[in-house]
């Protein structure tokens, strides 16, 4: 079914020009909150 | 309650029904009532998406399970943004391209009407049975907290969220959603600094921070394995990542949240901003748990929370005793909160020595604490023994009795029904919608008039609110709510799951292998979790029989006793890995042997 599916060309994220770009930034940043996270653990234990 | 706090209260939780129902007084089509007109954009899916997981029971028992647990609990979903972007990418493309009204629907089409019927099947019992406990959690705990009567707390919870639900469908429930989800942001940051302002002036935020670490409630990320431990970095990232999956692209109460949206692209920003902001939106109410315990080692707190049962103590002939252990209680709250002071003045002056000492003359006192709440909790059961003596699910509305000003009680009892209300609304709506779209108008009544499926539509709403209320009326108190949720969706999100799977990326397996692949797997999640809850009384069973038998039978006992052992051991979260993976396998076997099957008929 997925090979049949042709993206949408107008189908443009608001922000970050392409949705892989956007999700890059998704996955970056929830990498960088559980990196925060981690050092905020070592910091209080 | 103070009349303003009933003034915010009810001006809010009125307001927002009215505003929901006025809003959507020309529903009039099936596709309105069950798509909501899909014009919704970005920031109400979002916010739509966030209301309907962040249930009441999430603002009752999370502050309450990091007062008791620290914050770990948060590692739970660290798999959640990655489960949005793989459902940006994979599903909503489809789903939108197949313009479908329930996430089932895709199913007939890639495999046949059993697989779609089973599926739907299974969203029903797993969601009927979780709105009743959506509805159920936050009413006992507010019906003993608030003294009101649990019947009326039950019927308070469900009878309006049926009303608006029924009165303007799918849209409806998002507008509130709108509100509510407002509402209850803009509570909890408040209610956090209203926390940090009446923490003492001496210890300050910073000394807060330094207490709750040295007594080891902020250690958020634990990078250590275990299968038996429900939540470390490992178990959040891999099988919450399944967890969220399943429930975010399989569950109609999800996914009929953002099949709302104006366009692909307004769904899947929707789904984004859940994947940025769920992660800190849980810190903060984790975060408010954290506070309340630091609170508590400078304000004597209840020696238990539950009022309810306290209540019941005091007017039994236990009454002696339990004063007895609550002065004891006192004098050792005394005790500890001179050596957490005396812990804090060391870490602020850098004496490790004295820290160390002091910080185990804390935990020492903490211990004697919890020895002195374990014979109250055994003096509760001698009173009542079906009393529930885990008080977790009170530490917060406790608390926000007790110490919170004027208004904002009533704010946060708004938050409390916002959320309950704004879950409840999204399940009611789902279930009707899959009950009419994939049971009722594609198997039991077709090419009927639209104004038909509307009426039945808006019927089939009543019947599974009714349901509900019946659970919720019916239901008994589990461990932990929060829990007791995550649970039961875990034991069939995994099959659900391995059918989209299967679906998405196993293109040769039809419909009756996946069909079969999911009965076998969901009865092996189900005996899973028999053996996870049963496992002592097994091994007792079978150590029974292992004692009386010799030779080869003695090392077959020996080796299913070492089985129980393994998989009872194995936490509820891992059942979405091997729900999905057992479907995804099965299948394959099942495909296989048919193409066998096949190819020697046809030689």
């Amino acid at each position: 079914m997925l090979e049949n599916y042709i993206p949408d060309e107008d189908d443009k994220p608001p922000i970050a020009g392409t949705w892989n770009r956007l999700y890059a930034f998704v996955l970056l940043l929830h990498v960088a909150i559980i990196a925060a996270l981690y050092f905020f653990t070592k910091v209080h234990s | 309650m103070h009349p303003l706090d009933w003034t915010i209260l009810l001006l809010t939780l009125f307001s927002i029904v009215a505003y929901g129902v006025w809003k959507t007084r020309h529903i009039n089509t099936t596709q309105g009532y069950l798509q909501g007109d899909r014009d919704l954009p970005w920031w109400t899916i979002g916010l739509s998406v966030m209301a309907t997981q962040a249930s009441a029971i999430t603002f009752l028992s999370t502050p309450g399970q990091a007062y008791n647990d620290g914050m770990r609990f948060l590692q739970f979903y660290f798999g959640l943004p990655i489960a949005m972007v793989v459902l940006c990418v994979f599903a909503l493309p489809l789903y939108y391209k197949l313009n479908v009204y329930t996430a089932y629907e895709f199913l007939e089409r890639r495999f046949d009407l059993r697989a779609r019927s089973l599926t739907a099947i299974l969203f029903l019992i797993q969601r009927g049975l979780a709105a009743g406990l959506t509805i159920y959690a936050p009413s006992i705990v507010l019906s003993e907290i608030m003294g009101w009567s649990l019947d009326i707390t039950i019927l308070l919870m469900g009878i309006f969220v049926i009303f608006y639900t029924v009165s303007g469908g799918t849209k409806a429930v998002s507008v509130t959603q709108l509100h509510q989800m407002t509402i209850i942001l803009i509570g909890m940051a408040v209610a956090v600094g209203i926390i940090i302002f009446r923490i003492p002036k001496d210890i300050g935020f910073n000394g807060a921070m330094d207490i709750a670490g040295q007594l080891g409630k902020l250690k958020v990320v634990d990078t250590d394995f275990s299968w038996n431990n429900r939540y470390n970095i490992w178990s959040g990232l891999i099988a919450g990542t399944f967890l969220f999956l399943s429930y975010f692209g399989a569950d109609q109460s999800q996914v009929q949240r953002y099949l709302s949206g104006k366009s692909l692209a307004q769904s899947r920003m929707g789904l984004l901003f859940n994947g940025i902001f769920k992660v800190p939106m849980q810190f903060m109410i984790l975060f408010a748990g954290i506070l309340v315990f630091v609170f508590y080692q400078f304000n004597q707190p209840p020696v238990h929370f539950n009022k309810a049962n306290v209540l019941q103590l005091e007017q039994s002939s236990y009454n002696g005793e339990y004063q007895q252990l609550t002065t004891q209680y006192d004098s050792v709250f005394q005790l500890k909160q001179t050596a957490v002071r005396n812990m804090l003045a060391a870490e602020r002056s850098n004496d490790e020595a004295l820290r160390d000492t002091s910080r185990a003359q804390v935990q020492g006192l903490q211990q004697s604490s919890a020895s002195i709440q374990a014979k109250v909790d055994a003096l509760i059961l001698k009173v009542d023994e079906k009393a529930v003596v885990e008080d977790t699910d009170y530490v917060f509305l406790s608390f926000i009795m007790g110490y919170m000003p004027i208004g904002m009680i009533g704010l946060l009892l708004a938050i409390i029904f916002s959320a309950a209300w704004s879950s409840t609304a999204s399940e009611l709506s789902a279930l009707a919608t899959t009950t009419v779209v994939d049971i009722y108008r594609r198997s039991l009544n077709q090419n009927k008039s639209d104004r038909h499926y509307l009426i039945t539509s808006r019927l089939f709403t009543v019947m599974w609110g009714a349901l509900a209320l019946f659970f919720a009326y019916t239901a008994s108190l589990f461990e932990n709510l929060i829990q007791a949720v995550n649970v039961i969706g875990s034991l069939f999100y995994g099959t659900i799951l391995g059918i989209f799977f299967v679906a998405f990326f196993m293109k040769r397996i039809g419909g009756r292998a996946v069909f079969y692949a999911a009965l076998i797997a969901e009865a092996a999640v189900l005996f899973m979790f028999f053996l996870y809850e049963y496992k002592e009384e097994i091994i007792e069973f079978l150590g029974g029989f292992a004692k009386d038998s010799n030779g080869w039978m003695a090392d077959s006992y020996a080796l299913a006793i070492r089985g129980v052992e393994i998989i009872g051991n194995v936490s509820y979260l891992w059942y979405n890995i091997f729900g999905c993976l057992l479907v995804m396998g099965i299948a394959w076997v099942i495909e296989q042997v048919k193409g066998e099957e096949r190819l020697k008929e046809k030689g």
